[in-house]
């Protein structure tokens, strides 16, 4: 197959308002693109370019699990949104521990007799935090 | 929440900037494979990790208070 260029059309549908938000909040333009730019190579791969010109290989998610190109959306590129790596975390008695009755919500898990929690609004910023637990790498996200 | 292992490697999880049906897609920055969220586990969707599977951990959303009540020796997020 020759490559060729294919654009597809995104209906610009309503994204929910936690992506929306997270959007705004690092400072992303908004909105999803309206056309996907999709790509096929001569090896049939499939990508998706995104808005920094990056492309992406999604053969596999096209191929074996029915993933449709066209419902990809926004594209931001790699670095639009940073996620948490290796964070530092309080212990009980460090003077910025939160109040036990702190209602804050969090993401929380217990692995292995260690037990770490999260704030949501936090991970809403990055979506994802890197960290490890009790020895296991874990990726927290919302 | 997923495990970010594979083969004694360790993955660095990241946002890729796209969304699929309104849900964020993830990537990893040491291959670059994509990862879509299918049932209850992550699975990479193109890239030198395609067909690679990355299982979800069970975690619980709540107040900080309902899991600190139970968990007293709770580690929290140190986030400026």
């Amino acid at each position: 197959m020759k490559h060729r260029y294919e654009p597809g059309l995104v209906r610009a549908g309503p994204g929910p308002l936690i992506v929306l938000t997270a959007l705004f909040i690092t400072g992303a333009s908004c909105g999803p693109r309206d056309v996907v730019r999709v790509q096929r190579d001569g090896e049939d791969r499939i990508s998706i370019v995104d808005r920094t010109g990056k492309a992406w290989d999604i053969t596999h998610g096209v191929n074996e699990l029915g993933l449709e190109p066209e419902r990809f959306q926004y594209g931001l590129g790699p670095f639009a949104i940073t996620p948490i790596v290796d964070p530092d975390m309080l212990t009980p008695g460090d003077q910025d521990y939160p109040d036990l009755s702190e209602t804050t919500r969090v993401i929380g898990l217990e692995r292995s007799g260690e037990a770490r929690a999260y704030p949501i609004s936090v991970l809403r910023r990055h979506e994802i935090a890197d960290d490890v637990i009790a020895g296991e790498a874990l990726a927290v996200g919302y | 929440m997923y495990s970010r292992e594979l083969d004694g490697q360790l993955l660095t999880l990241s946002a890729s900037g796209w969304t699929y049906d309104n849900t964020f897609v993830l990537y990893d920055y040491e291959t670059e494979t994509m990862w879509f969220h299918r049932e209850d586990e992550l699975v990479g969707i193109g890239g030198p990790l395609a067909g690679r599977r990355l299982p979800t951990i069970p975690s619980e959303t709540g107040s900080f208070a309902e899991f600190f009540e139970r968990f007293p020796d709770t580690k929290y997020l140190d986030y400026p």
